[in-house]
């Protein structure tokens, strides 16, 4: 049975543009405050089809009352909560994973950036120090922190001063052993080739990353929309975020090598 | 209509036996239950108030949803009481008149002489 509104708005050209300008903005807000609530529930662990009926539902409420999501529904965060939908059954196998995949791309970040000095110098060795050793235990405690900063992240997407914040303090964190480089000690502990390193260490850094951009691709929980079998196709906003956060440390360290080779003494 | 907003305490003892209740007469969606019930004279229900109690209904078997299309998307979600929901209503508005009959009882008499 096909169901029509009677209460649909009617935009016809008589409307004052003022009216339709603030309309434009509430759908705006609106389309802002779903894409919010998708991913709060997504982060409950909701399933993809409980999760696209939620947001249709919404969707519909709003069509029909002509209200402001936050106003009719509260933060996104807080409903999300209230509606109480069944999560999926936490899967610590696909925790392990993520810590894992993380775990190694870091890993690989870390030891191409100590390739790129040696390199750009026109140095086949790389000389492993201490702070290198001390560095990369570090960088592991780091990873711990991953899958907490990435909830954090999307919450805080709407939110440019957060993200810059958060993400500056990730590079002061990424370069400060850079830095301590120039001036500490440099206590040799061995030395090994320097571009079979960097070679190895850039396939690790690209793995991880290749490998999630296959599992998100094939969408093993889609959300779907009642009454279809297709899952809706997300805002650019979220499809960008989701591909970024994926590839942020690949961007990273391709961005730092660059950056030895172009700055380095007498290049 | 009434004066003032009723009290929130009031209105979340008794708006999930309202909500059934407007639903026992057939298939309704969100906005229309909303609107029944402001009609009613409970005053504005918002949508982050009425989908967590539909949600619930749903989990609990007292009422099941299907999506209606609609002319330019998935249309509209209806809700229709199951048969344990019609029992739960009657069970619910037995007890709630109890309930009201001694809340009545002893707002004009009193506490009762031990």
């Amino acid at each position: 049975m096909m169901t029509s509104n009677p209460l649909d708005h009617d935009t016809s050209d008589s409307e004052p543009a003022g009216i339709r300008l603030a309309e434009a903005a509430r759908e705006t807000d609106n389309a802002a405050w779903l894409d919010d609530l998708t991913i709060e529930l997504r982060l409950l662990d909701v399933p993809g089809t409980a999760i696209g009926d939620a947001v249709a539902s919404a969707r519909e409420f709003l069509a029909d009352s002509g209200a402001r999501a936050e106003e009719s529904f509260g933060s996104p965060a807080r409903y999300a909560v209230e509606l109480d939908l069944p999560t999926l059954p936490e899967d610590k196998s696909s925790n392990r994973e993520v810590l894992l995949t993380s775990g190694i791309g870091v890993i690989g970040l870390g030891v191409l950036g100590q390739t790129a000095y040696p390199l750009a110098g026109g140095d086949d060795g790389l000389a492993v120090r201490l702070w290198m050793v001390v560095s990369l235990g570090a960088t592991i405690l780091l990873l711990g922190l991953i899958p907490r900063v990435i909830p954090v992240l999307l919450r805080a997407r709407t939110r440019p001063r957060t993200v810059g914040l958060i993400a500056a303090g990730i590079s002061f964190c990424g370069f400060c052993p850079v830095l301590l480089s120039v001036w500490w000690g440099q206590v040799v502990l061995f030395s090994v080739p320097a571009l079979p390193v960097a070679i190895g260490a850039g396939i690790l850094l690209l793995a991880p990353a290749i490998w999630n951009q296959l599992r998100q691709n094939l969408q093993d929980d889609p959300i779907i929309e009642p009454g279809t079998n297709a899952a809706p196709v997300l805002s650019r906003g979220v499809r960008l975020l989701v591909v970024g956060v994926n590839w942020i440390m690949v961007v990273y360290g391709a961005i730092s090598f660059v950056l030895t080779f172009a700055l380095y003494p007498n290049n | 209509m009434q004066p003032k907003p009723w009290p929130a305490d009031w209105m979340r003892a008794a708006l999930s036996l309202c909500v059934l209740r407007t639903l026992a007469p057939g298939p309704t969606y969100g906005y229309a239950i909303a609107t029944a019930l402001e009609t009613s004279g409970f005053g504005a229900i918002k949508g982050g108030t009425l989908y967590p109690l539909l949600t619930r209904f749903e989990a609990a078997g007292w009422i099941a949803g299907e999506w209606r299309p609609g002319a330019g998307g998935p249309g509209r979600k209806y809700f229709a009481l199951t048969e344990a929901g019609r029992r739960e209503l009657t069970d619910q508005i037995a007890q709630w008149q109890l309930f009201s009959t001694t809340v009545h009882d002893h707002l004009q008499k009193g506490p009762a002489e031990s």
